[in-house]
């Protein structure tokens, strides 16, 4: 539930291998120039004089400010405050807690559940939720989809309105080692 | 409700992000950047090349060496990588399950235990003795019937396939349930 534009992403991707690739084909081809003409690199690299020599450590650094830009605002969008509500005589925030809280409640008594972890986001400009729950081996999922949506329903009139809930059932690395529950 | 912003929870947790890719193609295009950067000083400054001056390097362009080829292979090799990144969607082994209030989204390995639970209680077979695969589109459940006892197929397809319906999983799955010819002795 990260806020990093995905499609930029594979558009950067696809422009780097282009890049490379015919930056590789091109000297490829200037190996046989009586098979394939290919132009070649004007000569501006003689004699480095003041004026190249600023623009090439210009463009460097342009291009390592810019790549250390993007890389560094991957990810993000996460929050701990859920909600914010502000009116004229003061505002109310709901932390992640208490959702966490009334899922914790009630999920402890569930034997299949192996860890309940919650998160809160922000997707499109709006709070939203992250229930990662880990479950044993031949967990009730019908069950434990309907125990979590009536615990939403009880956060929904706890925050009097609907927020985006996303719920992700994993087996998790502990899954493997858990023993099943047999009697449910 | 949210009918947009689920279908966009939903597609991004069904497929890999690439930013991982990108920040390392982003590294290694800034370590070149660096890299021409400083050779092109050292030969402004009139010291001696790291490991090859502008001029070697232009040269080595237009007239390209065995080393040189082989430095293009690479980058034609490592460019077609890339390119398939940004071209492969990286679907992620995990099912979402409709529902009105909630996006779920469950990992296949959670997916096929619950199929082969569904399955196990139907055939009275220990957990251990049902396999359970589930692939994008597919679920193959194999039972291994105790000796002696026969596992009711039909039956135990159709218990499948009731889970199946309960969940609906998206994109749905085709079930099918094969029963192994030998038993096994034992509880």
């Amino acid at each position: 539930m990260s806020a990093s534009n995905r499609p930029l992403n594979r558009i950067l991707l696809a422009l780097i291998g282009l890049a490379s690739i015919a930056a590789g084909a091109w000297i490829v081809l200037r190996a046989y120039p009586q098979l394939v003409p290919v132009v070649a690199l004007p000569e501006i690299a003689l004699q480095p004089d003041a004026l190249t020599t600023t623009i090439v450590v210009a463009s460097a650094v342009l291009v390592i400010v810019l790549a250390l830009a993007w890389i560094l605002t991957r990810g993000g969008g996460k929050t701990r405050r859920l909600l914010h509500d502000s009116h004229d005589d003061g505002s109310v925030e709901f932390d992640v807690a208490v959702a966490r809280d009334i899922l914790t409640a009630a999920l402890q008594r569930r034997p299949d559940v192996l860890s309940l972890h919650v998160s809160s986001h922000t997707v499109r400009s709006t709070g939203a939720l992250r229930i990662t729950v880990a479950v044993r081996q031949g967990c009730d999922l019908p069950r434990l989809r309907d125990d979590v949506a009536r615990a939403i329903e009880q956060f929904d009139r706890a925050v009097e309105r609907r927020i985006p809930v996303l719920l992700h059932v994993t087996s998790g690395v502990r899954a493997n080692f858990a023993r099943e529950q047999r009697v449910a | 409700m949210t009918d947009n912003t689920y279908r966009r929870i939903l597609r991004r947790e069904r497929f890999r992000s690439r930013s991982a890719s990108v920040s390392i193609a982003l590294g290694l295009v800034a370590l070149g950047a660096a890299y021409v950067a400083v050779e092109w000083v050292l030969s402004f400054l009139g010291q001696r090349a790291l490991l090859m001056s502008p001029q070697a390097a232009v040269d080595g362009v237009n007239s390209p060496s065995v080393w040189g080829v082989t430095a293009a292979g690479t980058a034609i090799a490592l460019g077609l990588v890339v390119l398939l990144l940004a071209l492969i969607p990286g679907r992620r082994a995990r099912h979402t399950l409709p529902h009105d209030r909630l996006a779920i989204v469950v990992d296949d390995a959670v997916l096929a235990s619950a199929i082969g639970r569904a399955a196990r209680t139907e055939a009275s077979v220990p957990a251990d003795r049902v396999r359970t695969t589930v692939s994008a589109r597919r679920a193959l459940v194999a039972v291994t019937p105790s000796s002696g006892i026969a596992v009711d197929k039909p039956s135990v397809q159709a218990a499948t396939e009731r889970l199946a319906a309960d969940l609906a999983p998206v994109p749905p799955l085709r079930l099918a349930v094969s029963v192994l010819p030998s038993g096994v002795v034992g509880s």
